[in-house]
């Protein structure tokens, strides 16, 4: 092979992904002064990831029973109790550090706190930028894990504001790339104004890739969402949400959801609409014109901010009846880790939405800025000691890397019988959308493998125009490619789940069954093969009723 | 009635062009939208070329869409155009900070 055609970079630690997890874990890490941090994020921290478009509502514990309780019931018992215990018992201490860099946390109720996701993200930026010993690659899409002897040992990456493909080698990688549930869906509160924030699960694929296990992947959560053609999938506040709802007749639904737990996050409110628009008795609409409102101040920019567009757009539910979708908006499923955020393979660790086990089969709200917050911290520190106990590793093959860099540039070569990009996607949220929603059996799913294996196929007959610098078409094939791997590991997690819990409903098993199924689904590529295992539950804080 | 919006989008890159120019896209539109969806529809069914950030907040907030919209510097994902109307679409800085089309680069200090 001829010598390597691309530059290396180096650090002790790298961190993918500039949402609040990312950002967190790369704060904490740089603390060890002696240490090299990269922080590669596809777009500018702050200007890309959810954690800008999130309300920023956080879950604090009134006591640590009390929240393991709240988020293990909530989950069906599908939770890693351990990962729930650490974080119920860290949440706290995590606030307090946050707290240190000036960001503005406004505590609304006993067991709440508003953690604004753009000004976190400003604020941390800046501090980031101060620190001599942090790299910020920003507009920088990593494509692939290094793996060298069974240990993560870098990442591939294109620089896409000039299309140069380089890599990245670390003693630790943290992957902290967000959510899978948004882009594989034709409605999803992800997209807030109706146009891609990208959240398209490419930790989850590249993890997954470079052999790591993924779990309970078929747990997605799918919620209400404003049809307004005009503002699409805009978020309200969970107060919003309340009910009451009604059917096309004008009968109600439900006149207020508050006793669902999870309220707009529980899965069992989101199955009953899907029932209720099945039988034809859409469209769904929410209507609070008759509530009372209080018109409470808020001291949150973000929260007056968003109030205000909702008015001016005409879509505020207190003021109009407004229609209503179903869309995903959350993945429990992801990257297996403890609770130390250890994935499965050696060098590399996973924070936020990306790991998997914390919220089992439901996410509350609130709960994902908790997990955000602690496990920032915790895969920064954890990462941290790893690069200080381990020698970066000098030898390894480059034909991964150079094989890898063949895949990416392959989508700047016209094929034979070429494809467009958007073509492809549509075609693939159709299939989610079809079968692998919010009810889901067993010969939809097996429809669905046999439609993902095709468009599967078809990827290597996407095509880019072939220049390099911000190349949007170029970026979004890579990442397509990763996204069709982490649909097919979704339906054959959903298929092997033979039972409903949380999320997951089967209609041709409609019951939970806790006799065989306190399971975590396990997904993990051997061989270049799917392979699915089973691996049980640990009850370490709370065992579910017998009978129940 | 109009079924069209009408784009004049500054577009450059300096790899490849000697200049900025600006090209005009005819957008077919039954109804209003706003300037962000405008270029992502352009991207992805007339002009696969065509770079900007399609990220958004949601809230105004993050920056992200930026630019200027008919002469004046304006969020992107909340300005509404109708069918029948023309816009002019220019990235919110050149040359200073600038990428590609209406990509410009996040400042430090931001």
């Amino acid at each position: 092979m001829k010598s390597q055609e691309y530059t290396i970079k180096e650090c002790d630690v790298l961190v993918i992904g500039g949402g609040g997890s990312g950002v967190l874990a790369a704060i904490e890490a740089s603390t060890h002064k002696n240490l090299k941090i990269i922080l590669a994020s596809k777009g500018p921290i702050g200007q890309s990831g959810l954690t800008p478009t999130a309300n920023g509502g956080t879950a604090l514990p009134a006591s640590v029973d009390e929240m393991i309780k709240e988020m293990v019931t909530g989950g069906s018992f599908l939770n890693d109790q351990k990962i729930v215990w650490f974080m119920a018992n860290e949440i706290q201490n995590a606030i307090e550090k946050l707290k240190q860099f000036a960001i503005p946390i406004i505590s609304y109720n006993p067991t709440r706190a508003c953690v604004p996701g753009p000004e976190t993200l400003q604020v941390l930026r800046r501090e980031l930028i101060k620190r001599p010993n942090v790299k910020l690659f920003e507009d920088t899409l990593i494509s692939s894990l290094i793996k060298s002897d069974g240990r993560i040992v870098g990442a591939t990456a294109l620089d896409l504001t000039t299309g140069e493909f380089f890599t990245i080698e670390a003693k630790a990688t943290i992957i902290a790339t967000g959510g899978y549930a948004g882009e594989l869906y034709p409605h999803t509160s992800n997209n807030p104004f109706g146009v891609t924030t990208d959240a398209s699960g490419t930790g989850h694929a590249m993890a997954y890739l470079a052999g790591a296990e993924l779990i309970d992947m078929e747990m997605i959560q799918f919620v209400p969402l404003p049809a307004n053609p005009q503002c699409l999938h805009l978020r309200y506040f969970p107060d919003f949400w309340a009910g009451p709802y009604t059917n096309r007749h004008g009968d109600v639904l439900e006149s207020n959801i508050d006793s669902y737990p999870g309220k707009s996050y529980s899965h069992l409110f989101v199955q009953k609409l899907f029932r209720e628009l099945a039988k034809g008795n859409g469209p769904i609409f929410i209507d609070q014109r008759d509530l009372q409102v209080q018109a409470a101040g808020s001291k949150v920019k973000s929260w007056d901010q968003r109030r205000k567009l909702f008015k001016a757009l005409g879509i505020d539910p207190h003021e109009n009846k407004i229609e209503i979708i179903i869309g995903s908006h959350f993945g429990m499923g992801g990257i297996r880790v403890n609770e130390k955020t250890e994935t499965t393979i050696t060098g590399l660790f996973a924070a936020g939405e990306v790991m998997g086990g914390v919220h089992g089969g439901m996410r509350i709200p609130g709960y994902s800025f908790t997990q955000m917050i602690v496990f920032g911290f915790e895969a920064g520190k954890q990462a941290a000691h790893y690069a200080l106990e381990h020698q970066r590793k000098e030898e390894f093959s480059q034909a991964l890397i150079e094989h890898e860099k063949e895949k990416i540039f392959h989508f700047l070569t016209e094929p034979n019988n070429p494809l467009s990009g958007a073509e492809l996607k549509k075609q693939l949220q159709q299939v989610m959308n079809d079968h692998v929603f919010v009810v889901r059996d067993k010969e939809g799913l097996e429809k669905a493998t046999k439609v993902i294996r095709a468009i599967k196929r078809d990827v290597s007959r996407l095509s880019a125009p072939t220049f390099r610098r911000f190349n949007l078409e170029w970026a979004r094939s890579i990442e397509f490619a990763l996204m069709v791997d982490v649909a097919e590991v979704i339906v054959e997690s959903a298929q092997m789940r033979e039972e409903s819990r949380g999320a997951h409903f089967r209609n041709d098993f409609p019951h939970e069954d806790n006799d065989k199924w306190l399971q975590h689904t396990v997904t993990q590529l051997k061989g270049g093969q799917l392979t699915l295992h089973t691996s049980p539950i640990e009850f370490y804080r709370m065992k579910p009723e017998a009978s129940s | 009635m109009n079924t069209h919006i009408t784009a004049n989008v500054f577009r450059f890159n300096p790899d490849t062009d000697r200049e900025p120019f600006y090209k005009k896209y005819r957008v077919k539109s039954d109804g209003e939208m706003s300037v962000l969806v405008l270029l992502d529809r352009i991207q992805r069914e007339i002009d696969q070329t065509l770079s900007f950030r399609s990220f958004c907040c949601g809230l105004q907030m993050c920056r992200s869409c930026l630019m200027k919209i008919n002469h004046k510097k304006k969020f992107a994902c909340l300005t509404i155009v109708k069918p029948g109307e023309k816009v002019v679409i220019e990235p919110a800085t050149y040359p200073e900070l600038h990428i590609k089309d209406l990509v410009v680069k996040l400042p430090d200090k931001e």
